[in-house]
């Protein structure tokens, strides 16, 4: 089962409407894998929702607006798929063209178990070979259809931006092709995404691929923090400890009243983060 | 050949070929409001001048390799 979402509300998604229009009808001719459409109007957000809880589909397949944090709804005004409401399609696949959404949500879906094909940068396409880049925009998942691996598919496709890129004549729709080749990415447990963060490349080496990857920088702060505070509260015990012996230690010290302090600081701190956190992800789900 | 030279060689680009016209991401421009948004639009300036030496570079290695020498 393949959940086709597909909204059209403006000059873009007129071509990939049609371009998701094509996929829809090659996909059909090889495979008889059931399509539940989502298009034009439909293509909602609470329509996506109720729709996957109603068949959980093994493959999503959008087109086409998106940015790095979710796949544009009818209308451009919301998400279909976000941030907020990701994690409800884990262990699934997201097939899209969407701009940039490979960037943040897709390694977010990835860390839920699911793969991710999107692209990284903006997808770019020149009218007058728009043919061209269907051809490639829709290989991967006609490649899958056939029986291909996502990772056999993302190679396949790649090849078609190639062969796309040799027979185009306009030097603009070769320059864009080579763009949108290098942007495409497919996420899977064997693929997994590339980190430009120091600190997280750090960690992947460190502890693998599904730690490194999970494990948030917060998270990092957090242990770096409280390993120095212990190491700090051992030093003032063992001052204590040279002044008065076990004694000192255990008897009603300044120092910890501020320790106190801190830690009620700190919990209040992270109290607040959370509920503003929250608060956002509420805030983007009702206004895009 | 510095940034300049390149966004002025692609203005000239699209001067030529006034019928051009893509989409780039939710924009569907054509070569006037191309050269309007590069002027304006930082991003999407730097954008498409790495778009365009990312390729010059690949199809150079390319030639390099095919012809042994560019």
């Amino acid at each position: 089962m393949i959940l086709g979402i597909a909204p059209k509300f403006d000059d873009a998604t007129e071509y990939s409407f049609k371009w998701f229009q094509e996929l829809v009808k090659e996909v059909q001719s090889i495979s008889t894998e059931k399509w539940v459409l989502l298009e034009k109007d439909d293509a909602t957000r609470e329509s996506v929702e109720a729709e996957f809880d109603k068949w959980h589909p093994e493959i999503i397949t959008f087109y086409d607006h998106g940015n790095e944090d979710g796949l544009v709804e009818q209308g451009g005004h919301g998400y279909v798929i976000d941030l907020a409401n990701v994690s409800k399609f884990k262990g699934k696949a997201i097939y899209t063209m969407a701009c940039l959404s490979a960037k943040t949500l897709g390694v977010e879906h990835w860390r839920n178990g699911g793969v991710f094909w999107g692209y990284t940068e903006v997808f770019s396409f020149t009218l007058q070979d728009e043919e061209l880049f269907m051809r490639c925009a829709n290989a991967g998942l006609i490649a899958r259809m056939k029986g291909a691996t996502w990772d056999e598919a993302l190679e396949i496709a790649k090849r078609e931006f190639d062969r796309a890129i040799e027979e185009a004549e306009e030097v603009w729709t070769k320059v864009w092709l080579r763009h949108d080749r290098d942007a495409l990415v497919c996420y899977t447990a064997t693929n997994p995404p590339q980190s430009k963060c120091r600190f997280r490349r750090a960690l992947l080496r460190l502890f693998g691929t599904r730690f490194g990857w999970t494990a948030k920088s917060r998270f990092a702060g957090i242990l770096m923090m409280f390993f120095g505070l212990g190491v700090l509260v051992h030093d003032y015990a063992h001052t204590m400890y040279e002044l008065g012996g076990y004694g000192e230690i255990l008897s009603p010290q300044g120092g910890y009243v501020g320790l106190g302090i801190f830690l009620l600081g700190f919990y209040l701190r992270e109290k607040g983060i959370y509920f503003k956190r929250f608060k956002k992800l509420d805030g983007r789900r009702l206004g895009g | 050949m510095g940034e300049k030279e390149i966004v002025r060689a692609i203005e000239e680009y699209f001067k030529q070929h006034p019928d051009l016209r893509w989409s780039f991401g939710k924009m569907v421009l054509n070569g006037h409001d191309t050269i309007k948004m590069m002027k304006k639009d930082k991003a999407f300036r730097k954008t498409l001048v790495e778009a365009v030496v990312k390729y010059s570079i690949e199809q150079l290695v390319k030639g390099d390799v095919n012809n042994g020498g560019v």
